[in-house]
This record gives C-alpha cells, sequence and structure tokens, in this order.
C-alpha cells in the first residue's frame, strides 16, 4: 500500500439482522483517504457514515470487504490487536464527550499515554502542551462535572490528538455543541490538521463541520453517492 | 510509576470514592461478616482449647509413660518403676513432671458403695500439670505426697452420701494381686468445673498409698507437661528411647473421642466460614455487577480508546479488592474489639448443666489464633477475587461501542 494512504476500504458491506430483517447498512464501499486528510462522511441517518466510521476504527468488523489503517489490513485481527491498534494508532472523539468523570482534565489527556506506557514526565509535559493548545490548561485540574460541554468535547480533542495519532475519528462531534463552540471546536481541527497533518474522518449532518473539512463524501443506504476526491 | 495498573489503582480508588454510599454499605458488610466470622470462630476454638485443657489436665498430660498392660487392664500389678536415669534427665531437662498411682478401687461409705479410681498424687507437684491447680476445695487440701487424708469429688461424695470430715473404706488389690482394705478420712470435697472429675476420683497421698500397698517404688504413669510440639516430639523420642518396654502415648491417643471432636470442631470452623463465605459472596457480586452495569459507558470508552480486556478485568477486579481490603481490616479490627471485650469470657452459667455434656465450662473465653485471622483474610480475599470474575466478565462481553451508546 502507498506510503500516504492512511485508510483504504475495499468493497466493505456490512449487514445487520438476517432473513426478512436483513438490513445492509453499507455495500460494497471504497473508500482511500490519504495522509493529512479531513474527510466530512455526510448523509441522512441510516446512510451508513457512523457504520463506515466504526469498520474503519475496528469497533465493528465488515462482513464481506476489507480495510486498512495504515499498513494493517483489520480483517485478520483479534480483539486484542485491534485494541492495540486502536491505542497507538487512532484518535477518537465521539459526540457525548466520553471523558473519565473520576479523573481531571490533565488526567484525562494522560489517560492513553498511561496505557501506552509512556513515562510520566513525558506525559504530563505532552498533556499541558495539548491542553494549552486547545485552551485549556488553565482548567487542567477540574473534573468534566465541572466543565461545560464544549471544553469537555476540547479536552476529549486533547486526549485523542495528544498521542499524535495516525487517523482521528470523530464522529457527530459538534451534534451537542452550540453554534460558536462548534466553530471554535472545528478551528481548532483544522489547526490540528494543518500543524500535525493528523488525518481526521469525521461523521457529521452538520453543514459546519463539512465547510471545515476539506473532502466530502456523501452516503445513502449504504453506498457512497458522492465523493469530491473522485471528481 | 508508571504502569497502567498504578492508574487501574487510582482509577478505582476513585470510583470507590464516587459511589461512595454503596461502596461503604458494602465494605460495612464485609466488616461485618469477617468480624462475626472471627469472633464465632473464636468462640468455637475456646471451646476446642478448654476441651483439650481439660482433656490434658485430666491426669493426662502431653505425654504419659504407661505399660501397655496397664493401658488394657489398669490394676497395680501392671504397674512400673521409673529408672533413676529417667528422673534425673526429667529433672535436669526443664520439663514439669511426675509419677502418680492410679488404681481402680471400691469405695465404701456408710450409705453408698462405689466403684471409682484412686489417685495417689504429689499435691506439689500436681498443681502445675493437673486440675488440681485450679480446682476448688471445701476442706483441708492434701498437704503432701505422704498425707494420710483423701479428697472426695464433690459429686461422688454426694453420690456417697458422705462428706467432709467422715471416714471412707477403699477395697483395693495390690501388686501381688491380693485384694486390701483402708480406712481414710476425707479431710475434703473439691470441685473441678467441667472435668467430670468430681464424679469418679478420689485423690490420697501418692507416698502415702504406696505405703499402705507395700509398693514403694511403684508407678502407674509418668506424666509430662510439655510446651509445644517441638518438645512433645523431642521427649517422646528421648522416654522412647529410654523406656524401651513401656508405652509413651500422647493426650490425642489417651483421650481419643476428645482429639476427634476438636477434629469435628476444626470441621465446624471451615463449614462455618464456607456457609457464611457463600452468603457474602453473592452479595458481593451482586453489588460488582450493579457496579459494572452502572459504569457500562465508561468500560466501554475504556475499550475504544485500546484499553485490553486483561486490564478492564484487572480493573474491575481491584476495584472489588480495594472494598474487600477496606472491609476486612475493619473487619479484624471488629473481630478483635470483640474477642477483647469478651476477654474474661462468656459466661454461661444459665445453661451450664447442658453445656457441661459438650465438655464446655461455665464460663467460655474466646481464642483467636493468628492463622485463624490469616486464614479468614486469605479466604475473603480470595472470595472478592472470585466474586469480581463475574462482573469483569460482563464488562469485557460489552460491545466497546454499544456501551458508548448507553446499549448493552
Amino acid at each position: 500500500m502507498n506510503d500516504s494512504v492512511v485508510v483504504k476500504a475495499e468493497a466493505v458491506s456490512r449487514q445487520y439482522g438476517e432473513g426478512a430483517q436483513l438490513v445492509h447498512a453499507l455495500d460494497r464501499v471504497d473508500l482511500t483517504v490519504t495522509a493529512g486528510d479531513f474527510v466530512s462522511l455526510a448523509g441522512p441517518s441510516g446512510s451508513g457514515k457512523s457504520t463506515l466510521l466504526n469498520l474503519i476504527g475496528g469497533l465493528d468488523r465488515p462482513t464481506h470487504g476489507s480495510i486498512w489503517v495504515g499498513d494493517q489490513c483489520l480483517s485478520d485481527k483479534t480483539a486484542e490487536q485491534l485494541a492495540d491498534l486502536r491505542l497507538h494508532k487512532i484518535g477518537f472523539v465521539f459526540q457525548a464527550y466520553n471523558l473519565l468523570p473520576v479523573l481531571s482534565a490533565r488526567e484525562n489527556v494522560e489517560f492513553v499515554m498511561q496505557l501506552q506506557g509512556v513515562p510520566a514526565r513525558e506525559r504530563q509535559q505532552r498533556a499541558d502542551q495539548m491542553l494549552d493548545a486547545v485552551g485549556l490548561s488553565s482548567l487542567a485540574h477540574r473534573r468534566p462535572g465541572d466543565m461545560s460541554g464544549g471544553q469537555q468535547q476540547r479536552v476529549a480533542v486533547a486526549r485523542a490528538l495528544v498521542t499524535r495519532p495516525l487517523l482521528l475519528l470523530a464522529d457527530e462531534p459538534s451534534a451537542n455543541l452550540d453554534s460558536e463552540t462548534t466553530e471554535s471546536l472545528l478551528a481548532l481541527l483544522r489547526d490540528m490538521n494543518t500543524r500535525f497533518a493528523t488525518t481526521i474522518i469525521t461523521a457529521t449532518h452538520d453543514p459546519v463541520v463539512m465547510r471545515y473539512a476539506k473532502r466530502h463524501v456523501h452516503l445513502k443506504d449504504g453506498h457512497i453517492v458522492a465523493d469530491d476526491a473522485a471528481a | 510509576m508508571n504502569t497502567p495498573i498504578t492508574m487501574i489503582a487510582r482509577l478505582g480508588l476513585r470510583n470507590l470514592m464516587r459511589y461512595r454510599r454503596r461502596n461503604s454499605m458494602l465494605c460495612l458488610a464485609v466488616a461485618i461478616g469477617m468480624g462475626t466470622l472471627l469472633f464465632a470462630g473464636s468462640f468455637l476454638r475456646g471451646w476446642e482449647f478448654s476441651m483439650r485443657a481439660d482433656a490434658i489436665d485430666a491426669f493426662v498430660g502431653d505425654l504419659k509413660v504407661t505399660t501397655d498392660n496397664y493401658l488394657r487392664d489398669p490394676v497395680a500389678e501392671h504397674g512400673f518403676t521409673v529408672p533413676e536415669k529417667v528422673t534425673e534427665s526429667l529433672a535436669t531437662g526443664g520439663v514439669r513432671w511426675t509419677t502418680r498411682l492410679l488404681l481402680p478401687v471400691v469405695i465404701q461409705s456408710e450409705r453408698e458403695t462405689r466403684g471409682v479410681t484412686l489417685a495417689g498424687i504429689d499435691p506439689a507437684d500436681e498443681q502445675h500439670l493437673s486440675f488440681m491447680g485450679t480446682m476448688t476445695i471445701e476442706g483441708r487440701p492434701l498437704a503432701a505426697a505422704n498425707d494420710s487424708g483423701l479428697l472426695l469429688g464433690k459429686e461422688l461424695a454426694r453420690r456417697l452420701g458422705t462428706s467432709a470430715g467422715k471416714r471412707v473404706v477403699i477395697s483395693v488389690q495390690d501388686a501381688k494381686g491380693h485384694n486390701r482394705e483402708f480406712g481414710y478420712r476425707v479431710i475434703g470435697l473439691f470441685d473441678a468445673e467441667g472435668t467430670g472429675m468430681e464424679q469418679a476420683f478420689a485423690l490420697v497421698g501418692r507416698e502415702n498409698l504406696k505405703q499402705l500397698i507395700e509398693a514403694p517404688s511403684l508407678s502407674t504413669e509418668l506424666s509430662l507437661r510439655l510446651n509445644g510440639e517441638a518438645d512433645i516430639a523431642l521427649w517422646r523420642a528421648r522416654l522412647r528411647a529410654d523406656l524401651p518396654d513401656l508405652k509413651v502415648s500422647r493426650w490425642e491417643e489417651l483421650q481419643p473421642q476428645i482429639a476427634e471432636l476438636i477434629g469435628f470442631s476444626n470441621s465446624a470452623i471451615y463449614i462455618w466460614y464456607a456457609v457464611l463465605l457463600t452468603a457474602l459472596a453473592f452479595g458481593i457480586a451482586n453489588t460488582f455487577i450493579s457496579a459494572v452495569l452502572e459504569r457500562t459507558r465508561e468500560l466501554g470508552l475504556m475499550q475504544v480508546l485500546g484499553m485490553k480486556r486483561s486490564l478492564i478485568v484487572l480493573q474491575v477486579v481491584i476495584e472489588s479488592m480495594w472494598i474487600m481490603i477496606a472491609g476486612l481490616v475493619l473487619g479484624v479490627l471488629l473481630g478483635l474489639a470483640a474477642v477483647w471485650y469478651f476477654r474474661d469470657g462468656i459466661d454461661l452459667s444459665q445453661w451450664a448443666q447442658g453445656a457441661e455434656m459438650f465438655g464446655l465450662r461455665a464460663v467460655m473465653v474466646p481464642q483467636l489464633l493468628r492463622t485463624d485471622v490469616e486464614r479468614a483474610v486469605v479466604l475473603m480475599l480470595a472470595l472478592g477475587f472470585v466474586a469480581s470474575l463475574y462482573p469483569a466478565w460482563r464488562a469485557v462481553r460489552l460491545n466497546g461501542l454499544e456501551a458508548l451508546r448507553g446499549r448493552t
């Protein structure tokens, strides 16, 4: 696989249920994302965008086809190997922030590095730098319950990016944010994309998010119906 | 420390504080369970100790030397003479020991005749060797081994219809098999609570009895009190070597029923542990499952972020172990406090008659052994570990993504 290709999906299908209940969430989808891309996966509910994001993140397995992240094919990986891949190569940002409530902002940012076994001093230094980059250094010791939704989402972004992942996957990152916070978050993502050349794929309904993305992929009924890159 | 385990331990502690009320309740349940386990166990141990002490105190000792024939037929003919080199070795060996002359006799008062055991003893030796050190006496005690008086058990005196100051007649077979009769004056009545000795024994001076049956060097037993198993093994081997024609028995061989009862009591302690721990295990597992279900989203998040399943299992187990450790510390303190509170014993006199049937004294002193505490702690930790495995298994079965969406 070409070194600049970060994600490659080949004829990926995902079906749920069986018999009369069979649902084709994705149907023979091909997608290639190169390093430094900022891709928005858009489409109506049920179009398959979150399913595709989950398959790329190794959180689900395709019924048919194969997915590559970097030089690793996800199809033949065990659950533990997929966890390892997520730990070292992929950062996640979710709609509902999903921070660990008993940890402070800084500890949440350190969490993944701690799983990676990064030494304490380096971990703290990187966490502080990243919190500074997302404008939250003054709230480093606050727990999620004491922060606004926008602040929590920034901590989640800091946590996702602090390990310098190959790929950042964001599932509806603006869904719970007001427009001002959304703009600020997207500016941050774009900044990270530019500064660290982090490849970002985001599933979204939000036209504001799409405006910030460099490439737009539209899905409908489990098929890619439009892709800027193909144009 | 940088390891994920440090982080997991810290997360565990914080989660404990987060669900303070539920975890406090569980911790309290573990503490009460542990405290009850130790206190009830100490009560059974107290029973064992009193049975063992009574068995050893009943003219048995830790080791007893007799002839083989005496064990089958305890008469004067089956007595023996303790060689001087053995008495010298005992005297210089720093052990407590004595010789006795225990003979079956017929005792006759003005009203009744009964078969009892006549014990020729040295009262000075017996102070540190047998129940005589703690028995109470109405009247006068035996002054020395050549005292010519007789002490009767209180209950035996009642059955004979006699009392202190009166005379009784003893019929006994001497070492040559001849029947002899002697008159003795009852100088006092003894009461050895809980031992049953006062029903079947009459006590006289050893040297006086030897003189009466004209056997100045005769003993039917040599009895030793020792300090611990190592001493018992050492002296048993030594006596066996020095007295190859005699039988050297441990108290368990001479009182097999008591030894078996103690064995049963030991098993009862472990049955008691098993019952309580099983009941506790369900409670603990149930609470831990609730703890997992309440946090499916977090556990799902950890999986999504790349935390290995083994670490998630460890996370649930460590949280459980924190609660167990806190509960156990409290529980041990609770158990120790209860045993300390009852250190002078629990008065069973209300039930004393029934209790005596089971070898219980009117006052039962609980005994808490370090090994019992250690075993209970290890068992409880093992229980906490096992009880946390199912919730941990539930945690790793969660689909990270579904859990994040709040669907399990």
